[in-house]
């Protein structure tokens, strides 16, 4: 298992021949309150060549797209929320899926980062065996209510993770302007 | 009036959100109160899922029946409705609308010009907050700690992150204003103001994981205590609890 610092990549498939699929998983720890507090919510969006979204429909949150067949399970308790991606069907349009955590922008006082610690987000494959984890810097995002953990990108023939702990002030707006999405 | 009629798509299937298995009470309650949800592909559509949080899941692999979203028929596809952005007033013309899963699930849904605030869970727990503050039956928290639906200041305010949890609100005006529903993205829509007679009350109503609108006619005379009867929600009795006290 490698663990990666903001910026850094990791070769998923060419280190790991035959890998296919992925089971991207995000963890975190709110400080508890007895006041409304921030609720994460995991967000992948599937980009083209130039960063952008592929199309509002291509995001993958807690309410669009989970797979009918419903075969596949939680396989442990390690995990907030778990993404699975099967490479070998992405479309040859999809040049990476950035994985983004949003502070839910509820009006009753949204909150922030501040009070998140010990965020992760690892990379494993469908039988959980953990291939690189990303912990992102405690203390640095106070005012972030958007972070971008991490991305799956397209490098010749093979895909990569790059870890990116990079947030967003502006929210839910900044991403969707910086993705093009209607959100 | 145009429709939303584009297609469930049934191309991104390579990647997909997990499920965390339903502790076994849940997936009881959830049977009992299935609800019709978008029709999904034979293979590897789309499909809706609960909103779950926390870490309270089994270390083994669940059953996959038991922890499946449930299937749904082609059947049970939703009518085709216009979106929020094609309707600017909810009345006797165009009495309802439908917002797509993003706009279902960000942030807040905003009634403001609500007298009275009704809603009713998944678990059919029902309950009521007036603008005033007056509440009966059971009130619905979420994880959160932010109320399922309830007023903030003079706003009804639904939280969509726990979209799932809600089965059904209804939003009431006794004033002379008419109610205005705002979302995530600053899209709005009112209800009309009615006439001597009749006045419009706005139900939410959630499809599988969609946010319908609808516009009801009810007599202006009514009682909010029958306009809820006609609607058949009766409130929740609210038990308090309390820890034990440790002598």
């Amino acid at each position: 298992m490698t663990s990666l610092i903001p910026g850094a990549n990791a070769a998923l498939t060419a280190e790991n021949p035959g890998l296919t699929e992925l089971m991207i998983g995000f963890g975190w720890e709110i400080i508890p309150s007895r006041g409304p507090q921030s609720e994460l919510v995991p967000l992948a969006i599937l980009c083209d060549a130039q960063g952008k979204s592929l199309s509002n429909d291509h995001l993958v949150f807690f309410n669009q797209i989970v797979s009918q067949d419903g075969s596949v399970g939680f396989r442990d308790d390690l995990d907030t929320e778990e993404i699975d991606v099967d490479l070998a069907r992405v479309p040859a349009e999809v040049a990476k899926i950035v994985f983004v955590v949003y502070v839910d922008p509820d009006v009753r006082g949204a909150g922030n980062f501040s009070s998140v610690r010990s965020a992760y987000v690892r990379v494993a494959t469908r039988d959980n065996r953990e291939l690189v984890r990303f912990v992102l810097p405690s203390g640095e995002y106070r005012t972030v209510d958007v972070l971008m953990f991490g991305e799956l990108y397209r490098h010749r023939d093979d895909w990569k993770f790059r870890a990116l702990g990079q947030g967003y002030s502006t929210g839910l707006r900044g991403v969707a302007a910086d993705f093009r999405i209607d959100l | 009036m145009a429709l939303n009629s584009s297609p469930v798509r049934t191309d991104i299937g390579f990647l997909r959100r997990r499920v965390k298995p339903a502790a076994p009470a849940a997936v009881a309650r959830d049977a009992a109160a299935t609800e019709p949800e978008p029709r999904r592909a034979a293979s590897a559509g789309l499909s809706l899922a609960p909103a779950t949080t926390g870490t309270a899941a089994s270390p083994a692999r669940p059953a996959s029946v038991a922890t499946a979203p449930a299937t749904v028929s082609p059947d049970s596809l939703p009518f085709p409705a216009p979106t929020i952005d094609e309707v600017r007033e909810l009345g006797e013309n165009e009495p309802v609308l439908r917002l797509n899963a993003r706009e279902s699930a960000v942030g807040s849904l905003i009634v403001s010009g609500a007298d009275l605030a009704v809603w009713e869970d998944a678990d059919r727990v029902t309950g009521s907050e007036s603008a005033a503050g007056d509440t009966a039956g059971t009130p619905v928290t979420t994880a959160g700690n932010r109320p399922l639906v309830g007023f903030d200041e003079a706003d009804a305010i639904v939280s969509l992150r726990h979209l799932q949890r809600l089965r059904r609100a209804l939003f009431i005006a006794r004033g002379p204003h008419t109610l205005g529903v705002q979302i995530f993205d600053g899209s709005t829509v009112t209800t009309a103001r009615g006439d001597d007679s009749r006045m419009f009350i706005l139900c939410l109503l959630r499809v599988g994981n969609l946010v319908e609108l609808r516009a009801e006619p009810v007599d202006r005379t009514a009682s909010d205590e029958a306009i809820l009867s006609q609607f058949g929600f009766t409130l929740t009795p609210h038990v308090a609890t309390r820890e034990s006290r440790s002598r």
